[in-house]
């Protein structure tokens, strides 16, 4: 009785532990990326990455076919983050001037998956992998694991009865953590009307012409965005292309260069991001992402000038 | 402070009890006993001009009084070498951004071997070269003497993109790399 006990108590963890099916995991995948954008929800969240600690205050309410949502930092300066539909801004304040500057892309924890998530079910197998609680809430665990090398894994805690994410861990090859968010309460339901947003200081065109061609872009990675931005203490606009998945992003930033500089490569200190800066022509080309190496490698050594 | 607990300590050139003890008299904090025990101190010059300082120290914190002379000079060079402690922690290794290059310029050869490493794996992407030195000039973003550099604002502008946080400058480690002579 006991040996059948135990059989059935294993054959519950290794179905648990089991990749879900193709049509299972894009289920699962696109139940919690809609969760995401179409609760309203508000939350503290914390945000840890080694031995540093943010936290952050999160809003969001459906609004339409999207969503309106509010991110405010906590801690130290001042920053918010305002989105509304496909618009977004940020806030950086001292205390006594508040600057506004125009964003490009709409979404910050929890609506970290795309619109399209079912999508990811190519690039990555799906585990459930137990249950939690986080932020007062019971949660069913679910693993996103890359199928290849070209994007980090993902560690997921959903809402049982919402499957809204309520903690993210952004995993390297080996399973170790570099970035966490965890809610530390949430609460789910109605809310009041977010900010409106603010006039932004900063324009973004799109780009009239490409200049370089990308010769080979990681399975699964195409251009979501392309634009022309002006950037802090620069002269002119640089270019900035945006790669993903749906779920990993790479940015290139393009701009002239008047003798050739040489290549320069990044990575933070705990391997999350990567950056590799090369001339390309008459170009001076960094490629940044929060990506595995060979993702931004492939991306930066694929560029040749049109 | 309260020291009446503790034995009335020397200090090492026998001149009187420890700084410990000014305070602590300063402060009212010693019984009948210790008093006695330190009177003859207590009479000494010496104690008399410490006492002194110990009043200015407290006037001058609350606000109450300008010391004139050189003893505002002489305290603040003082409260400048003296680390401000907010909670008690072990000594930390100086900050990584100050010596950002150094610390590249050691790595590189191991880096460009591993990506050199990485090449047969995936013939369509790696081709970096093991030369570790650049092709040309340092690119104006990642050189020190750009004071608040280049790539801070690529990293922040990426995150319109990504997770909307914005890591702080310090976190990434630069290396120069030569590029093959294909990708030049």
């Amino acid at each position: 009785m006991r040996a059948a006990l135990a059989l059935a108590t294993l054959a519950t963890v290794a179905h648990a532990e089991a990749p879900l099916p193709g049509s299972e995991g894009a289920a699962w995948l696109q139940r919690m990326a809609d969760a995401s954008r179409q609760l309203a929800y508000e939350g503290v969240f914390v945000l840890s990455q080694g031995d540093r600690i943010q936290t952050l205050m999160v809003a969001n309410r459906p609004s339409g076919n999207g969503k309106e949502s509010r991110l405010v930092i906590m801690d130290g300066q001042l920053r918010e983050v305002r989105c509304q539909h496909s618009e977004s801004i940020s806030l950086v304040s001292d205390g006594a001037v508040t600057q506004f500057e125009q964003r490009s892309g709409t979404r910050h924890f929890p609506d970290l998956l795309p619109g399209n998530a079912a999508a990811l079910a190519e690039w990555y197998a799906l585990r459930l992998s137990g249950k939690d609680r986080v932020g007062g809430h019971d949660c069913q665990r679910v693993d996103l694991v890359p199928k290849d090398r070209y994007r980090w894994g993902y560690q997921l805690c959903v809402d049982k009865k919402t499957a809204l994410p309520l903690k993210a861990v952004v995993v390297n090859e080996s399973g170790q953590p570099m970035m966490q968010y965890a809610f530390a309460e949430v609460r789910i339901g109605s809310l009041p009307r977010p900010a409106p947003l603010q006039p932004a200081a900063t324009t973004i065109r799109a780009t009239p012409g490409d200049v370089v061609d990308v010769r080979q872009l990681p399975p699964g990675f195409e251009r979501v965005a392309a634009m022309k931005r002006p950037l802090p203490n620069q002269a002119g606009e640089v270019e900035h292309w945006v790669f993903s998945d749906g779920l990993t992003h790479v940015s290139l930033f393009l701009k002239p260069s008047e003798r050739p500089v040489a290549a320069v490569k990044g990575n933070s200190v705990r391997g999350m991001m990567n950056l590799l800066t090369r001339q390309v022509g008459r170009y001076q080309a960094t490629v940044v992402g929060d990506a595995p190496w060979p993702t931004v490698e492939r991306i930066a050594t694929g560029l040749i000038e049109r | 402070m309260n020291a009446s607990n503790a034995p009335i300590p020397q200090a090492p050139d026998s001149a009187g009890p420890g700084e410990s003890w000014i305070s602590a008299l300063f402060d009212d904090a010693l019984d009948e006993t210790e008093r006695a025990a330190l009177k003859g101190w207590i009479d000494a010059p010496d104690t008399a001009r410490r006492w002194r300082e110990y009043a200015l120290i407290g006037d001058a914190m609350r606000g109450d009084a300008r010391p004139t002379g050189d003893f505002m000079v002489r305290m603040h060079e003082r409260l400048a070498v003296e680390p401000t402690l907010l909670a008690p922690m072990r000594p930390t290794t100086p900050r990584r951004q100050q010596a950002y290059w150094l610390a590249a310029a050691a790595t590189v050869a191991a880096i460009a071997w591993t990506v050199l490493d990485a090449v047969p794996e995936d013939p369509g992407a790696a081709q970096l070269a093991r030369a570790p030195a650049g092709d040309g000039p340092m690119p104006a973003a990642f050189t020190p003497e750009t004071g608040e550099s280049e790539y801070a604002h690529y990293l922040a502008a990426h995150q319109d993109f990504a997770h909307a946080i914005v890591l702080p400058p310090q976190d990434m480690l630069f290396t120069p790399v030569s590029m093959l002579e294909a990708h030049r």
